[in-house]
């Protein structure tokens, strides 16, 4: 880390035309076991535009989640960020160097809440069980937005309606255990909108839900991200609410990108190996019936071993003897929006593969589509 | 396997040969009622009735996918008929290859034991599933043991056989449990499932717990041992879209009753029952292109300890009319082979797959029949 | 490894084929390398290991007999140990009588201070209960005679005190018989006394040893019955559920509603009086065991109810599995880290359980020897002020008991480190 101010060393970064709400750099949250290093992320540059909603997907343990965590600073111990630079550009007010706080330092606290909030898979992680829901959102609201109380609590029951819990008025005096699971998901987005973040981290915020549920969930927080304006950053694993609520997708291996793309781009034409195949892994209404799924062969390496070369050469069916298992591909324009970390589509020097991908079919190689197992 | 069997113009296999003509299980009128204890003394409040009249039945051969929300009472109904829970009401029968036909409901633990050994189960959870205190080896043999079917080299040989079959090496039957990843586990459970030759497998969302990735090869291994063992499945699992996959019928579940019954083709194309219809909608479909839901569904699934009156959907139906208020329609055959638990089943025309998922150019790439070509492969540098 | 070097930012990595050690160990070993890192747990077990290795060899290391009774030495203090040339040696005592304050009064004259001696003739004792011999580790043989004392003797006596300190146990053997001929004439040897003695002059140090090795055992051993009863009890009623579990659990409540030591000391005071020690000791291993196993059992059955609901053991009763064969090869097995771990924990309640039975006089009785009997000399006041070596016995109770205690901590926390 440069030793300037947190403001000044931002500005610099600010200066890009892109209005981004945030920017991570070259992201490292390491986990140190008795066992080795599990590194959870592992080189992630990301930024998040002002007003999208970008997508990380990935299977467990590829880091998504721990991604959404360091920018919290909320990284579980034995976890630590090591290395990289997170830059959030607030609304109101000049871009923080997130990371030169302590993570217990009050101009975190002011982060978190302030301008990032953060949703879970499980609700019962964001709500104290011991107070009802209305009163951490008044607190939530009192703590950072206003300190008129007869303000907070209208606000409160103005958010806890947003979010459809039906009678918000009545819910101020509720406590959490009283309400279903898909309730209680409502009063923790409620809980995490009540101070109108710049950005919101979702982890998993549907994967425990029912499909009915999850689809009025979503329908919530599409309808509230256009309201407020807001980012938000996605974390899920499942392929058709990435397809529902992002604008941009960013697929991750192994703590590492592996590509980003406009949503629509991804999945018209998933370029990165591992997102053709992650992709055709996956049955959907109207696939065809007990024929057999494409696979990713093999399973996931140890977690704390690190695999030479590109991380997912083991298990592509593309991957080019001496040169995968060797170095690793860095995340490179495809086309001016898409990223993609592979050497199907630039060579070592980093200049883009002779053959322009949208147009080739150039002999030196073997076809792609005849590779993969159709 | 996927040879011998006629390919459709759509990608879909054609399993009509391999499923026989007989029943293998008929369930009618099943219940299981769980009481509620409350108060000082515990006295009985009341029921939850968490499987309140099932009726379905499972040719030889056949998958039959058995879906529905949390708490619809699937896995209860799973776990009674296979009976690791006493029948509260209804009945059971089982036509066991060499015990013939069984009424499972009031078999006692001598008989249930026999049929265990043709009738068994696969769990959702890959870790709770498997004794971490047993090796292997020694979880696989359990049953070939405990019935004393096996011992000896006999039996080292029959647990190798099962491991080979569902793609472990047989050297792994040392190793403990938490030696294997997810999906490595539900393998030693569906090694465990098959020691016994059973016919019916009763699978409880066993790819429920495990990474996308990783759903695939099991939801393959299910498919091929089916073929090899000729086995018969009831697959119980909340995501439609495994279901839709892996069953040659489906019947959908609410609140502790099955609504609707139908061959996959039709149930998802032309549901009967304005619950399959939002549930089908409910699925978001892996289009971008795709963002806006034709069909909401209001409200929450009811508790099963307190279900509505009449129809239990009714105070979430868009088509509700006051006689669903009032009376519970039975599940009824509303066209061959297709039975529907629905005042209005022959009037509405409610929309399936065609209508919410049709002209999606973008999931012509996860769609493994048509993989738009791709472009070449670049040079090696 | 390899490492390779190349133009991209993010340049090689480096190669790490080998699998990870954790997919190979057993979680037993997982769970000892936990245990491992507790260094206060670790400390623990070494001093318990070291109190049980003490207890079982107690006769060698004692120096007296703890039953041989000196008139000449009650209530001795701690004997005072001077080194002489480098090596420790004992001042003989000589008794008075304090007429004033009607007491003995023990002067040490170290001047002829007499040295400890390694690997000494003494009483006879069997070695780990099966090799009769009479060495011992350490004491005191012989003082130096005075100068008008049998010739001969005092030859080979004075030959032998000059010789190696580490002498064979041929020289002593001579040494032993010159002390025994000389006995009449000699004065006795000088006592070793390293924690004093008692009102008949027995040494407390050889007494606590003594004592060691019933009131260490009789926690083990009354833990070992606890388990027995509570983890069959408390498997079978959080297995089976309903009347049987509500008939075992209200048994339980009652059991410990009641206060533990009025219930032992009912239970010791129905005790047969006139028994042998063995007798005694296994009747107050079960009267501890019979308060002791509720905790036990109420532990287990949580545990059990918790297994119950696990897939696997629907998995064994689809596998045709009987009730019993569930409870012992799944259940059992999987509760025996949690099984440990509540034994560890309670053993210190057994000992203390002993300790206080013996101290009112319901448990261990006299000729007997454990820790609470020897406290119980205790009981009077008058007599701790002056003589307060005697609550030294006392000193190896607490540590017992704080061992076990962090040691069970360790354990706990090495099984289940999240809770």
């Amino acid at each position: 880390m440069v030793t300037t101010s947190a403001v000044a060393e931002a500005k610099v970064s600010a200066n890009g035309q892109v209005d981004n709400v945030i920017e991570l750099e070259d992201l490292h949250v390491h986990f140190h076991t008795k066992l080795g290093v599990v590194r959870a992320v592992n080189g992630v540059t990301l930024e998040i535009p002002r007003g999208k909603v970008v997508g990380v997907v990935g299977e467990s343990g590829c880091g998504k989640s721990q991604t959404a965590f360091a920018i919290m600073q909320l990284v579980p111990p034995p976890g630590r960020i090591v290395a990289g630079k997170i830059v959030l550009y607030p609304k109101n007010g000049p871009p923080v160097n997130v990371l030169r706080y302590d993570r217990n330092s009050d101009e975190m606290r002011a982060i978190r809440g302030g301008h990032v909030s953060m949703i879970f898979q499980e609700p019962m992680t964001a709500l104290n069980p011991v107070y009802p829901v209305g009163d951490q959102i008044m607190e939530a609201i009192l703590l950072h937005q206003t300190t008129d109380k007869k303000e907070a609590a209208a606000r409160a029951v103005d958010i806890l309606g947003k979010v459809g819990l039906p009678n918000p008025k009545r819910l101020l005096g509720t406590y959490p255990h009283e309400l279903s699971g898909g309730m209680r998901q409502r009063a923790m987005i409620a809980l995490a909108l009540s101070c109108t973040p710049d950005l919101l981290l979702a982890d998993e915020p549907t994967t425990a839900l029912d499909v009915t549920t999850q689809a009025q969930i979503l329908d919530v927080m599409r309808e509230l991200q256009a309201e407020i304006g807001m980012s938000i950053l996605f974390v899920t694993h499942n392929l058709g609410v990435i397809a529902q609520m992002a604008d941009e997708v960013a697929v991750m291996y192994l703590g590492q990108l592996v590509e980003r793309a406009p949503v629509e781009e991804l999945f018209d034409e998933p370029r990165h190996p591992y997102t053709r195949a992650l992709m055709r892994s996956i049955p959907h209404l109207g696939t065809p019936r007990h024929a057999r799924l494409n696979v990713i062969e093999g399973g996931l390496p140890n977690q704390y071993s690190q695999v030479p070369g590109c991380a997912f050469h083991p298990r592509c069916p593309v991957a080019q003897p001496g040169l995968c298992d060797v170095y690793q591909p860095a995340l490179r324009p495809v086309t001016p929006t898409v990223e993609v970390s592979c050497f199907l589509y630039h060579n070592l020097d980093g200049t883009p593969v002779a053959a322009p991908t949208q147009t080739a079919s150039s002999g030196t190689g073997p076809p792609l589509g005849d590779a993969l197992p159709a | 396997m996927i040879d011998t069997q006629r390919t459709r113009d759509d990608g879909s296999t054609d399993r009509s040969d391999r499923i026989g003509a007989r029943n293998l299980l008929e369930v009618t009128g099943l219940k299981k009622h769980f009481p509620i204890h409350g108060g000082l003394l515990g006295r009985l409040r009341g029921y939850v009735r968490a499987v309140d009249g099932v009726d379905l039945f499972i040719r030889e051969g056949e998958t039959l996918g058995l879906v529905g929300e949390s708490g619809c009472g699937k896995s209860t109904a799973g776990r009674t008929i296979i009976r690791l829970y006493d029948v509260t009401d209804g009945e059971i029968v089982f036509h066991d290859p060499m015990l013939g036909k069984i009424h499972l409901e009031r078999a006692g633990t001598a008989e249930l034991r026999r049929v265990w050994m043709s009738m068994q189960m696969i769990f959702q959870d890959p870790f709770s599933s498997l004794d971490p205190r047993m090796s292997v080896g020694r979880i696989v043999a359990e049953p070939l043991v405990v019935n004393k079917i096996a011992r000896g080299s006999e039996l080292r040989d029959r647990v190798a056989q099962v491991l080979t079959a569902v793609g472990l090496r047989p050297e792994h039957v040392s190793r403990y449990p938490h030696a294997f990843s997810g999906g490595q586990r539900q393998r030693i459970g569906i090694a465990r499932a098959l020691a016994m030759s059973p016919k019916l497998i009763i699978c409880d969302e066993p790819v429920s717990a495990l990474d996308v990735s990783v759903q695939a090869q099991v939801l393959n291994l299910l498919e091929d041992l089916q073929n090899e063992f000729d086995l018969t499945y009831l697959f119980i699992a909340h995501d439609l879209s495994v279901v839709d996959h892996i069953s040659d019928r489906v019947a959908v579940m609410y609140v502790g009753y099955v609504v609707e019954v139908a061959p996959t083709e039709e149930l998802f194309r032309n549901p009967k029952m304005p619950y399959t219809e939002a549930l089908i909608g409910a699925i978001p479909p892996p289009n971008p292109r795709l963002r806006s839901r034709p069909v909401k569904l209001p409200g929450e699934v009811p508790s099963p300890a307190n279900p509505p009156s009449g129809c239990y959907f009714h105070p979430r139906c868009q088509y509700a009319q006051d006689v669903c208020k009032v009376e519970r329609p039975p599940l009824r055959q509303v066209s061959p082979g297709h039975y529907a638990a629905c005042h209005f089943a022959e009037t509405l025309s409610l929309r399936g797959i065609p209508t919410l998922t049709s002209a999606v150019p973008a999931v012509t790439m996860a769609t493994a029949s048509s993989v738009t070509p791709t472009p070449a492969a670049p040079a090696v540098p | 490894m390899a490492t390779v070097s190349t133009g991209l930012p993010l340049g090689g990595v480096a190669v790490q084929k080998e699998e990870s050690a954790a997919d190979q160990v057993s979680q037993w070993t997982l769970m000892r390398w936990r245990f491992m890192q507790n260094r206060l747990s670790v400390g623990a077990l070494v001093v318990l290991i070291l109190m049980y290795l003490t207890a079982a060899v107690a006769p060698f290391l004692s120096p007296n007999d703890y039953n041989e009774l000196d008139t000449d030495h009650a209530f001795a203090a701690p004997t005072r140990i001077k080194l002489v040339h480098g090596w420790p040696s004992v001042c003989p005592l000589t008794q008075t009588l304090d007429p004033d304050h009607f007491k003995w009064v023990y002067e040490a004259d170290c001047e002829r201070a007499v040295p400890i001696r390694l690997f000494v003739h003494g009483a006879k004792h069997r070695l780990l209960g099966l090799i009769p011999t009479d060495v011992h580790l350490f004491g005191v043989v012989d003082v130096p005679p005075p100068a008008e004392a049998a010739p001969s003797a005092s030859k080979t006596a004075a030959k032998d005190s000059v010789a190696s300190l580490l002498a064979g146990l041929g020289g002593q053997n001579v040494a032993g018989a010159a002390s025994a001929q000389a006995e009449t004439k000699a004065e006795k040897p000088p006592r070793l006394f390293f924690f004093g003695a008692d009102q008949q002059g027995r040494d407390l140090f050889s007494r606590v040893l003594e004592g060691s090795r019933v009131s260490l055992t009789i926690g083990i051993v009354g833990v070992i019955f606890s388990l027995i009863i509570g983890s069959l009890l408390g498997a079978f009623s959080g297995y089976m559920g309903g009347v049987v579990d509500n008939a075992i659990q209200r048994t339980i409540e009652i059991i410990r509603a009641v206060p533990t030591l009025p219930l032992w000391a009912a239970f010791a005071a129905a005790l047969p009086r006139t028994t042998t020690v063995t007798q005694r000791y296994l009747l107050i291993t079960i009267v501890l065991s019979l308060v002791g196993w509720t905790g036990l059992a109420r532990e287990l059955r949580g545990k059990v109810l918790a297994y119950r609901a696990l897939d696997y053991i629907a998995a064994a009763r689809l596998a045709g599995s009987s009730h019993l064969r569930i409870v012992l090869s799944h259940m059992l097995p999987n509760a025996a880290s949690h099984i440990i771990v509540i034994a560890t924990l309670a053993v210190p309640y057994s000992i203390l359980g002993e300790t206080s039975l013996s101290f009112l006089g319901l448990g261990m009785l006299p000729p007997a020897v454990s820790w609470g009997v020897l406290l119980r000399d205790t009981q009077q006041i008058q007599s701790v002020l002056i003589h307060p070596w005697m609550l030294l016995p006392a000193v190896p109770v607490i540590l017992a008991v704080a061992c076990f205690f962090l040691l069970g901590d360790g354990l706990r926390d090495a099984i289940d480190p999240y809770s």
